[in-house]
């Protein structure tokens, strides 16, 4: 009785199941919007709000630079802070849409009188920008299978760790915008496509040129879309949707990309994007076809006319690009580019490109590590993408593909193929659970519409047509749909213990458990940083290897020599080779790039183990690269690297020893060890008498992690 | 994490994955003691004869000898043994008129792969025989030459070789073959005959020239496949204008599809770019493969295929239940097949993780309310 009443009340509020369903469809949207910005925000909580790494604080100090003096200002900017003495001309350098972004972000809080510090909004904008991309993930999904595909997209990308990785808060770096503006390019390009409306392809260019404003990636973009519609064109897929789409995409996404100035005329000249150029004047060359077909009635003279037109456009295409090459109109492809299509190359070619950590190669376990069950699902969903082969699917496939591949090539580039894979996975996914719930209705015939049980992507696709009419098993049915929530639930457990413990931390704040299982905090980085601003003159120079540039000047506020953004090899080089060199022959070198100070990192305390003797292969390696009285031979025993007694007196005696090893042989590292142990390499180390002669300790932090020398006046002067 | 600065943790080789170099006192056999006097002191009387007749010999004479025994060889690698060493290292007068470069082998030791020995000599070889043609057979100042661990043993002991591989130089002005001569390290011949013609170049001041490697493809292979090439154009050219090759069909894209993702996946990138081997060779017991390396960011060949395609099996079985078993129409054989699926599919799944967790050595699990514990 009691029933009947509650639905006489509510019979004005009761929902059709359509409006059912998008209501559930949009709450569950609201959910996932939440999930993926929380979830980012683990390393706030286990830290505090603050930007993290390395590169990030170079945008920092760039958005800070925006919001104070204006755009035009930074526009034109002259940092004289790095690379001295070289400076940089940081407009003409930099991807700038990561830092409009912020200070738009910025602004238009404080407009609605939201006082906060520009640190917050950089801190977050990377996960608000996550939260963004699970709606575009959910749009593109409906684009290419439907709606629930579109769920299933969007919660497996909220907590994708592969995404994740690059867009935790305090990651504030060119990814956490770019992916966005990836996928939002891609759904608006296969929009463009699937509709052939004008307004979607402009939006599509529009998108592009976010895309060009905020990451160096957009290269996969401008060959991945004219390589799509080759593929259409080679399987006879041509059609004035595509016609209309592309040439929007192209002509206006060119003219507005060269207004970067990071990219300006390479856009039409470097060799990274006469892809596109040809894709585009192929589709003319199709057009015309088409419309001379269209006026030929006799097909035998469209025959020797189509065979005429499609050899001289080859040939003249040909032609134009062996003269742009010759004459150096047309600039070849740069060492990055080369070293994805020949992933051999950059290791024998490019040290400074092959050094970088996460330019190397994946191993299974990082896929694992990044995409967990997607992986599994990835296979099963391309098989279901060529079961219903269209426009978008092709699409979606050729984007999957193409980045697994780079993907294995470089393990950053994971990042780019998180979305691909979520969207594949997500079809496997939504068509599987859909068949199988399906089938489990139409068997008990008691449509439950609104209980518990289902997936909301079933519901939300539980009218939709079958995909296979053929009754199932119930029971495996049951069985399979049982083993794939299992799988499901696992995998959110695992994307969230990966944000919490892998992706979290900011390596600039070092966090290690104690003997007791509590955890302990190293702030050296930052503690000796300050000491860099608090007790240098002005216009200190500091010298480093080139991972801790950004952040000396983004928080020591001093100049440094070398930083992250590693575009002059041969200045690397020289720092490279002081630090490898002798004491008195790195003298002279520092004395010529008038450093004041030196900056070295050293975990032989705590163990930390990425520390500048760990790395200081890679300077050899570099250095030795352009001044090739550094030769790797020397510095190593048999081939092997060595630290202590046994190691090269060449290594026992440079400067890069002598710095992180200064006083370290009076110290008791660890119980029942002699003294001078190194922890992070667990071995004695060979050198525990060390004279200084040109430099004096300046400064060195609680754990030693971060120890800076003063470099003396030379020796008749005072 | 990633993070954009300098990868830690360089493994200083490049070129040898896992560099190995096994003791050769360890790993061969020692003559038993009353055969080592024995071949003690029949080195010493050869040594005798050698220096005896030596003498008699004029430099130009030994040169010309070994050029003789170079044009000899295919490559222009001479092979010595005890005798041929003491007639032209030990016992003409320093400063010789030619330096030569040892390659130390031994036939034994070939099926080791990660010593890498006979990818070594080959590699030897072609600086031997580019040297050769740059020069016009007409270079009389540096020899090439390798020695066999099995015959020679007693220059092995000479020149205090006991590890492999191993490369020296004997410069002219060498007195003792132990200590004058020089080692080529092994960075130096790392990245193959390039390296070794730099190594000889900054030793010797001679010029290497370019290396001449043969063509992948020989003359008549390359003449093959023109032919077969040409043969089949017209039957190509046909299908292709019917529409009816391969290119049409999707099954073709699919597994096409496939195999770069079970590639990707499988961390096939990873083992070329860093030349990983496909299992490594327990340390301590040489009986023992290991096919799975601990430690994330590394892996070994096999491991990665492996998992590879316990990923992709997973996935196409999921495929192959819901569009291709529904068209069987026995009941029985689904039940089994679908029974079958599931229990390959959990296996695989939980096999792959637990690798993960093993691998990487992370403990992953959830994160409950602390009240639940």
């Amino acid at each position: 009785m009691s029933n009947s009443y509650t639905s006489d009340i509510l019979k004005p509020f009761k929902l059709k199941t359509k409006q059912q369903e998008l209501l559930i469809r949009v709450l569950i949207l609201c959910l996932v919007y939440i999930l993926a910005f929380i979830t980012r925000l683990f390393s706030v909580l286990r830290y505090e709000s603050m930007i993290h790494e390395f590169d990030p604080y170079f945008n920092y100090r760039t958005t800070l630079y925006v919001t104070q003096h204006g755009f035009y200002d930074f526009w034109n900017w002259f940092d004289y802070e790095s690379w001295y003495p070289l400076g940089r001309i940081v407009g003409g350098t930099l991807y700038p849409g990561l830092m409009v972004t912020a200070a738009l972000i910025y602004r238009l809080l404080h407009f609605l009188r939201f006082a906060v510090h520009i640190r917050e909004v950089c801190v977050l904008t990377a996960p608000f920008f996550a939260s963004n991309t699970t709606l575009v993930a959910y749009f593109f999904g409906k684009e290419i299978w439907d709606s629930g595909a579109g769920l299933v997209a969007a919660i497996l990308i909220a907590v994708c760790p592969g995404y994740i990785s690059r867009s935790v808060a305090g990651s504030y770096d060119n990814e956490g915008v770019a992916i966005f503006a990836l996928l939002f390019t891609f759904y608006l390009f296969v929009k463009a496509v699937n509709t052939g409306s004008l307004a979607w392809g402009l939006a599509s260019a529009f998108g592009y040129f976010y895309m060009v404003s905020a990451w160096g990636g957009y290269v996969f973009i401008i060959n991945l879309i004219p390589l799509y519609v080759l593929v259409l064109l080679i399987t006879g897929r041509y059609s004035m949707r595509l016609y209309v789409a592309y040439n929007c995409l192209y002509i206006l996404g060119m003219l507005l990309a060269m207004q970067i100035r990071f990219v300006g005329f390479q856009h039409v000249q470097s060799g990274e994007h006469m892809a596109a150029m040809g894709v585009f004047f192929l589709m003319q060359v199709f057009y015309f076809l088409d419309w001379v077909k269209h006026m030929l009635s006799d097909t035998n003279l469209f025959q020797e006319f189509l065979r005429i037109t499609v050899t001289c456009a080859v040939a003249v295409g040909g032609i134009a690009l062996g003269v742009g090459m010759a004459s150096g109109y047309i600039s070849p492809w740069t060492g990055r580019f080369y070293s994805l299509l020949d992933p051999t190359y950059a290791k024998d070619h490019i040290p400074i490109i092959a050094s970088v950590s996460e330019h190397q190669p994946t191993a299974w376990s990082s896929f694992m590590f990044d995409f967990h069950i997607l992986l599994f699902l990835f296979p099963a969903g391309l098989y279901f993408c060529f079961k219903r082969l269209s426009d978008a699917t092709i699409f979606i496939v050729m984007y999957g593909l193409t980045s697994m591949y780079f993907a294995g090539v470089m393990v950053r580039l994971i990042l780019v193929a998180t979305p691909a894979v979520c969207l594949i996975s997500a079809i496997a996914v939504s068509a599987t659970v859909k068949n199988l719930t399906v089938l489990l209705r139409s068997k008990t015939k008691v449509a439950q519409i609104g209980s518990t049980k289902g997936t909301s992507s079933a519901k939300a696709s539980s009218k939709a047509s079958l995909d296979q009419s053929q009754p199932f098993q119930k029971n495996g049915a049951m069985a399979l749909l049982f083993g794939a929530f299992y799988l499901l639930s696992r995998y959110a457990t695992h994307c969230t213990w990966v944000t919490s413990e892998a992706y979290s931390s900011p390596s600039i704040v070092l966090a290690a458990r104690g003997a007791h299982g509590n955890r302990v905090i190293f702030d050296d980085y930052r503690e000796a940083y300050f000491w860099l601003r608090q007790n240098t003159p002005l216009d200190a120079k500091v010298m480093s290897w080139w991972d801790y540039g950004y952040q000396i000047t983004a928080m020591g506020n001093r100049t440094v020599i070398v930083d992250n953004n590693t575009w002059n090899n041969t200045h690397i080089a020289t720092v490279g080779r002081a630090m490898s060199s002798y004491e008195d022959e790195a003298y002279e070198i520092i004395r010529s790039l008038d450093v004041d100070y030196v900056l070295v990192v050293f975990g032989g305390v705590t163990g930390y183990s990425s520390d500048d003797i760990n790395k200081f292969l890679w300077m050899v390696r570099i250095g030795g690269g352009v001044f090739p009285v550094i030769k790797e031979p020397d510095y190593l025993v048999n081939g092997e690297y060595r630290i202590d007694k046994g190691a090269a007196p060449k290594m026992l005696n440079c400067l890069m020893y002598k710095l992180s090893y200064y006083r370290f042989g009076e110290m008791m590292t660890e119980y029942g060890k002699p003294p001078g142990y190194d922890r992070a390499r667990g071995v004695e180390i060979g050198n525990k008498d060390i004279k200084l002669e040109h430099l004096e300790e300046a400064f060195t932090t609680s754990n030693w992690i971060v120890r800076i020398y003063k470099v003396k006046p030379p020796n008749n002067r005072w | 994490m990633l993070k954009l600065k300098t990868g830690e943790k360089l493994r200083p080789k490049l070129f040898v994955a896992n560099p190995q170099i096994r003791k050769l006192s360890k790993e061969m056999a020692i003559p038993s003691s009353s055969a080592y006097l024995f071949l003690l002191s029949f080195f010493t009387l050869s040594l005798f004869l050698a220096i005896s007749t030596a003498e008699s010999e004029s430099e130009l004479e030994l040169v010309a000898d070994l050029l003789a025994l170079q044009s000899e060889s295919k490559s222009g690698v001479i092979h010595l043994d005890d005798r041929t060493i003491a007639k032209f290292l030990t016992s003409p007068k320093t400063p010789r008129p030619y330096s030569i470069l040892i390659f130390f082998d031994a036939t034994q030791l070939h099926d080791k792969t990660e010593l890498h020995l006979r990818e070594l000599r080959q590699e030897f070889a072609l600086v031997a025989s580019s040297f050769i043609t740059n020069h016009n057979n007409s270079n009389t100042k540096l020899f090439f030459a390798d020695i066999e661990f099995r015959e020679s043993q007693s220059s092995f002991h000479l020149f205090g070789v006991n590890s492999l591989p191993h490369i020296r130089l004997v410069g002219p002005t060498a007195k003792s073959l132990k200590d004058e001569s020089e080692q080529m390290d092994q960075g130096d011949f790392s990245r193959l005959a390039e390296s070794m013609a730099e190594f000889v170049e900054s030793r010797t001041k001679l010029t290497v020239g370019p290396i001449h490697r043969p063509p992948i493809l020989s003359k008549t292979q390359m003449g093959l496949i023109v032919a077969l090439l040409l043969i089949s154009s017209p039957f190509i050219a046909k299908k292709i204008f019917a529409g009816e090759t391969l290119l049409h069909d999707p099954k073709i894209w699919l597994s096409g599809a496939v195999f770069i993702y079970f590639f990707s996946v499988s961390g096939a990138m990873h083992n070329i770019i860093r030349k990983m081997p496909m299992f490594l060779v327990d340390r301590n017991d040489p009986n023992k493969l290991i096919f799975f390396y601990q430690g994330s960011g590394m892996q070994l060949g096999a491991e990665g295929f492996a998992v590879g395609f316990l990923y992709t099996i997973v996935g196409l079985l999921l495929a192959f239940v819901t569009h291709l078993l529904v068209y069987v129409k026995n009941a029985k054989a689904k039940r089994v097949a679908m029974v079958f699926a599931i229990c390959v599919s959990f296996w695989a799944v939980q096999k792959v993780i637990f690798l993960d967790n093993w691998k990487t050595g992370y403990g992953i699990h959830g994160f409950w309310p602390s009240s639940w514990n």
